[in-house]
């Protein structure tokens, strides 16, 4: 979208571009509560906060007079300044009538969870424009590769295994599936990551590409014996769909593994007990918790395991990574006795395991 | 040379509160240099071409591999090889948020205003030219240094003292005169002009004084008209 000067009168009727795709964020200090903007070509523009926000929700063809009502004094910019701001930057265009624009945000009922076009739109344009700026080893998109440890306890042994890897990106951790001598579909949406998935000659034959929205695998039911979805849900639109899918693939006796960014301890005790804002890396849409509402983009680790074993999942183990860290006294010393006491159960033992800075989930389809 | 959010940091700047944000449209650019300044983990460390090369190849994965000329002296000339974006598919959106990642970092590290061009090349390469930010108007932009009020000078031994935290520190007799000479003079190319000392040589001084919280600075037009 260029940019366009236009002198915005009093009368000038402004309605929102069609098609914007507005992402909130929770970046402090400057960004809680603002919008990253998509335009209608999937390309990012650009940052409004709350205010514009108002002010691009209500652009039906409301006159620029009467869109002025939205800013409230103090607001940083007087109402014109904002206005011509958003035209200049090609978000209001002169024009009459509702449109449609998207909004990507926690809300009531709904949670973290993202339904409809509106969403899928997102998941297209976020993703797109991150696999471009980012790439392979970029801390922005790829996990910590020391975090293999923590899963390949989880991974199948024995004889050859057809394994799905949901969300694979770099293919880090479908190549070691793979080495262990089984057959693996790597799935992602974006297709240059998969091209970096499959760069391993001697894998060749042993990983196989899919592009794939995994709300929608086409894959038959019951015909996959292991699924991993590493660091992969806090990403999706509606991950309890993608969940859903992962269920229905899974064959009888098959299992499942799933990492997750997990709002920790210390994260929990600062936002509960100190009025600490936590933070959510913008590429995420979601994080797991044991306590709802922590943050707006909380999504409760229970209602995951409940979804799990509702759709015939029965969950083994809840392991959480990283559950001390960050603390700070007396919080450190009091956890540090429980989780010597507790050796080498600390991990997995309730109410700790769903308080790590990640949580590994591993589960087995039993019906 | 791994990225890492900083954990002190991040508690100061969650306790700070849902701070004004910055009212009305940020530009993509902005708003990556606005992210880097938060997170850039070399905030109070030298940085040196090379290290500033390492972090940003590390921070954009593959995207290109990064080279930059002496950061000692502005404009500084850096070059983005085998950019992946550099196609005839180029996505200008990918272009800002690297820009303005680089802008973040740098403007971090030196403590200037700065604006980047960037000149992609047929081979892949993308030039880039980093200067002092202008005015609106294209006026050139000067750094002003000031010496802060609680900084003491004194002669024998050289030594500097902040009086609000009562550190002294020992310093050289060039450092020292430079600093005296911020009584009559404000930019480097003036004390440069009264000292013996090269117009590079007063610069890096001048950064460590920064650096030591012993002078400010601000930037105006060579007209002292305005404040960009």
């Amino acid at each position: 979208m260029g940019a366009r000067a236009l002198a915005v009168d009093d009368g000038t009727l402004l309605t929102a571009r069609a098609g914007l795709v507005l992402l909130k964020l929770f970046i402090p200090p400057h960004y809680y509560g603002s919008y990253l903007v998509f335009g209608p070509d999937g390309e990012p523009v650009g940052v409004i906060d709350e205010v514009d926000a108002r002010v691009v929700a209500a652009a039906d063809g409301r006159s620029a007079d009467d869109l002025a009502v939205e800013v409230p004094a103090g607001a940083g910019l007087s109402a014109k300044q904002r206005l011509g701001k958003l035209v200049e930057a090609g978000l209001l265009v002169p024009g009459s009538g509702r449109v449609q624009v998207h909004w990507i945000s926690p809300g009531e009922g709904t949670g973290t969870r993202h339904v409809g076009a509106g969403a899928k739109t997102f998941v297209r344009y976020f993703y797109d424009y991150f696999g471009g700026a980012f790439h392979e080893t970029s801390p922005l998109i790829d996990s910590d590769r020391d975090f293999l440890g923590h899963l390949s306890p989880f991974f199948p042994e024995g004889e050859e295994v057809l394994c799905l890897d949901a969300g694979c990106g770099s293919g880090h951790y479908a190549r070691a599936v793979a080495q262990r001598g089984h057959h693996v579909i790597a799935c992602d949406i974006n297709l240059e990551r998969l091209g970096n998935a499959l760069a391993l000659q001697e894998l060749r034959g042993k990983i196989q590409p899919l592009q794939s929205d995994l709300e929608r695998l086409p894959l038959a039911s019951g015909s996959v014996g292991f699924v991993m979805s590493n660091f992969v849900l806090e990403h999706v639109a509606d991950p309890y769909a993608v969940m859903a899918e992962f269920a229905r693939v899974l064959e009888p006796d098959g299992t499942l593994l799933l990492a997750v960014p997990n709002l920790s301890l210390r994260d929990t005790l600062a936002s509960w007990l100190d009025g600490e804002l936590p933070s959510l890396n913008f590429e995420h849409l979601r994080s797991f918790g044991l306590i709802p509402h922590t943050h707006p983009w909380c999504e409760p680790i229970l209602d995951v395991l409940r979804f799990l074993d509702e759709h015939g999942v029965r969950v083994e183990v809840v392991q959480g990574v990283g559950i001390t860290t960050g603390l700070w006294e007396p919080w450190a010393s009091a956890i540090s006795s429980v989780e010597a006491s507790l050796a080498p159960r600390f991990s997995t033992t309730w109410p700790w395991n769903c308080l790590g800075e990640q949580s590994v989930i591993f589960g087995r389809k039993v019906r | 040379m791994a990225l890492e959010l900083p954990r002190g940091t991040e508690r100061d700047l969650r306790k700070e509160g849902p701070l004004s944000p910055h009212p009305g449209f940020v530009p993509l650019q902005e708003f990556w240099a606005d992210y880097l300044r938060a997170f850039f983990v070399y905030r109070h460390q030298t940085l040196d071409a090379a290290s500033l090369a390492s972090y940003l190849d590390s921070f954009f994965g593959a995207l290109t591999a990064h080279r930059f000329d002496d950061l000692g002296a502005l404009p500084i000339r850096g070059v983005g090889t085998e950019c992946r974006n550099n196609t005839h598919e180029r996505r200008p959106s990918i272009c800002e948020t690297h820009v303005g990642a680089v802008r973040g970092v740098l403007e971090t590290h030196l403590g200037v205003p700065l604006e980047i061009s960037y000149d992609p090349q047929p081979c892949r390469e993308c030039r880039l030219h980093i200067a002092v930010r202008g005015t609106a108007k294209g006026d050139p932009v000067v750094a002003r240094a000031r010496r802060r009020d609680r900084v003491r000078l004194y002669d024998t031994p050289p030594t500097v003292v902040d009086t609000d935290t009562g550190r002294r520190t020992s310093v050289t007799r060039e450092t020292l005169s430079l600093l005296g000479l911020l009584d009559d003079f404000t930019t480097a190319r003036e004390l440069s002009a009264n000292h013996r000392l090269d117009l590079r040589r007063v610069a890096s001084l001048l950064d460590y004084c920064l650096r030591e919280g012993w002078i400010d600075h601000d930037f105006t037009t060579t007209s002292k008209s305005s404040v960009p």
